[in-house]
């Protein structure tokens, strides 16, 4: 018997095709996991490694017309956690606790808070980067850092008023970061990627949507005169113990704000102290008082009113309207239309405006913008609030002359001034740089406007109410204003603005500024002695910054010999 | 005919082939892809801080009180004030008479 004997082929077909129907079922499973019930393990797999990452845009950055950077945000690292990876790894909370800063039970009620499915918790945010590195070093399963910006803020208090400040989420909340969120907000990238089980990326699927940065923005402002001006104001707040004191800094030609800010003032750059922003310069309507006394005089010459000659007696430093007492500092006897500007008389206003109806006097406030917003593209800027009467009253025509019954803005008078300054021309004012989209309308002739700029001068001198807002080396002109506040109806006694607006240089203007300090003390009061002493301090050092040449070097000793002399002895 | 069969049978492991050396190149080059994202990142970061700094150092307050105590420079008085004005291609020299 040998083994060839129980060959049988039928065995040998049996196993192969036996063999061959296994192998047949394995590939039919097969193909039905790969081809037809794909989508069930497709979700599967990608649940475990298929992940949405978010590419963090950045914040434009907010600069000075020089490029100086006023608001920039800076990186951060903001922990967060998948929650159902957490939860499964309750032993890694204490480790958290420690590295973050974060109770324990408050990590527990963290993930019981958060409805299932989701896929991302914050644990902490905003930690700097060396710190958040130390808990990535604890390597706990499912926590992982987010890169996110914190804005810093330079220029502090003098800019915050201003630029306002952002969230914990980098939105603009205040100012310009509010007026401008929506162009210095970027756009946050989605990308679809796998990850391997130690988190690194193998592939990405698609970029979903592109990162997009925010828009850098370029404001107008000089940001070295806004901290001069700053100084200035919180120098003289102190000083004068002023609940608050506000300038505003325009470019006469352009309408370009170089400086606004407001005290009391605080700290953008924390977060728990800072407050609500107050620019009083663009917020805060209140009635001008004297510095509307140029424009009737405008007004008056452009009519042919008065002439710059015409002499006007004040005496007897007081008149009687409806009732009311409109008094004089003093007995002033006969001024000129310059003299009753200089002398800052309500009565020599009253005469003069009184030769003008009181609806002409209003349309001209309209034309020189009074009534409505400059423009400026500050966040809550607001219009000027002028009475609706078909018929005024002799009082009210001429509280018009004299700057009450109406209330106005620091930037409606900075821009009027402007007006004068430029020759008649009314700019709208901007807060950004290369802003060219304006137009200036022609508000008065160029003659009326240097004349009106002439006598505005001689409120500046020895004997004028503004001579404490005198500039060696420079013409400066301008005028003052001190006015009672009005509250719950009643002008109050006590409590005062004192006001200046002007500009300097007078031959060739450049720079227009307003400055009111807000209740000041009792003892010293009046814009010529308080807000006038704070424009010189900062126009000194802004004209200078500029580089404005001087137009007022007094007697000088001019030719070559003397320099040589000089040198000799 | 058979020609063709093997033509595409050949194509077929090509383009087989190819998928697998680019999904290869893929995993090769993404690594290095995200250490440049990284990268920039990190420069960005960097430039955004060094931005901050510089403004901080910039500020008038701090360039005063440097100029007054390390570099010693004080305003000049009015009196020693020289005022130069060009004319022609001459410089005038002005000074106070006061």
């Amino acid at each position: 018997m040998t083994r060839e004997a129980y060959y049988a082929p039928v065995r040998d077909i049996i196993v192969l095709v036996s063999v061959f129907l296994l192998f047949a079922l394995l590939a039919a499973r097969a193909a039905q996991l790969q081809i037809s019930d794909t989508e069930v393990l497709q979700a599967e797999g990608d649940a475990r490694f298929l992940r949405n990452e978010q590419v963090t845009a950045n914040r434009g950055i907010i600069k000075d017309r020089n490029g100086v950077v006023l608001a920039v945000s800076t990186p951060v690292d903001s922990v967060w956690a998948e929650p159902e990876v957490l939860r499964k790894r309750s032993y890694a909370w204490p480790m958290l606790e420690n590295a973050i800063g974060l109770p324990r039970d408050s990590i527990a009620a963290k993930l019981e808070q958060i409805e299932p499915g989701r896929e991302f918790m914050y644990l902490r945010r905003a930690l700097v980067p060396d710190h958040a590195q130390q808990v990535m070093e604890l390597n706990v399963p499912g926590v992982a850092l987010l890169r996110e910006y914190r804005r810093y803020y330079p220029f502090g208090s003098s800019l915050a008023n201003l630029i306002g400040f952002t969230n914990i989420d980098d939105e603009g909340l205040e100012g310009i970061e509010l007026a401008h969120n929506h162009r210095l907000t970027g756009q946050h990238g989605i990308r679809r990627v796998i990850k391997d089980r130690m988190g690194r990326v193998v592939e990405t699927l698609s970029d979903d949507q592109r990162v997009r940065d925010g828009e850098d923005i370029l404001l107008s402002i000089d940001a070295r005169i806004q901290q001069v001006v700053h100084q200035a104001l919180v120098d003289a707040a102190n000083e004068h113990r002023a609940t608050s004191a506000s300038a505003v800094v325009v470019d006469v030609d352009t309408g370009e704000i170089l400086a606004i800010s407001t005290v009391p003032s605080f700290n953008p750059n924390e977060m728990d102290t800072r407050d609500t922003t107050h620019n009083y310069a663009a917020r805060h309507v209140f009635e001008p008082g004297s510095v509307i006394k140029p424009f009737v005089v405008a007004k008056a010459l452009l009519e042919g009113k008065v002439h710059p000659e015409t002499i006007i007696n004040t005496s007897p430093g007081q008149v009687v309207i409806d009732g009311f007492r409109i008094r004089d500092f003093r007995d002033y006897g006969e001024l000129s239309v310059a003299g009753v500007l200089e002398k800052s008389s309500n009565v020599g206003a009253i005469k003069i405006g009184s030769q003008i109806t009181p609806h002409a006097l209003m349309d001209f406030y309209d034309s020189l913008g009074l009534n409505d917003v400059t423009g400026s593209g500050i966040v809550g800027e607001v219009p000027g609030s002028f009475p609706q009467r078909s018929k005024w009253r002799l009082s009210e025509h001429a509280s018009l002359t004299y700057g009450y019954g109406f209330a106005v803005s620091m930037l409606q008078i900075a821009r009027a001034y402007a007006s004068i300054a430029n020759g008649g021309k009314l700019m709208p004012l901007t807060i950004l740089a290369n802003d060219y989209s304006r137009q200036g309308a022609l508000v008065m002739p160029k003659s009326i406007a240097q004349e009106v700029s002439r006598m505005l001068e001689q409120v500046v001198t020895p004997t004028g109410t503004a001579r404490r807002a005198r500039i060696p080396m420079y013409r400066v002109a301008g005028k003052t204003s001190t006015t009672q506040k009005l509250i719950d109806g009643v002008y109050q006694e006590e409590r005062h603005r004192a006001m200046f607006a002007g500009f300097a240089p007078v031959s060739d203007p450049k720079l227009v500024a307003v400055v009111l300090v807000d209740e000041p003390s009792v003892k010293e009061y009046y814009g010529g002695l308080v807000a006038a002493p704070v424009f010189r301090n900062f126009m000194t050092v802004a004209l200078r910054i500029l580089n404005i040449p001087p137009d007022n070097l007094g007697k000088l000793a001019s030719s070559r010999t003397a320099h040589y002399e000089r040198s000799e002895t | 005919m058979r020609t063709l069969f093997v033509g595409l049978i050949a194509f077929c492991l090509l383009s087989a082939l190819s998928i697998v050396w680019i999904r290869h190149e893929n995993r090769v080059l993404l690594p290095i892809l995200y250490e440049r994202y990284a990268q920039r990142d990190d420069l960005n970061i960097e430039w955004r801080n060094l931005l901050a700094e510089r403004a901080t150092l910039s500020r008038r307050a701090q360039l005063k009180n440097w100029a007054s105590t390390v570099g010693k420079m004080n305003e000049p008085d009015r009196d020693v004030v020289l005022f130069l004005k060009k004319q022609s291609n001459d410089w005038l020299y002005l000074e106070h008479s006061q």
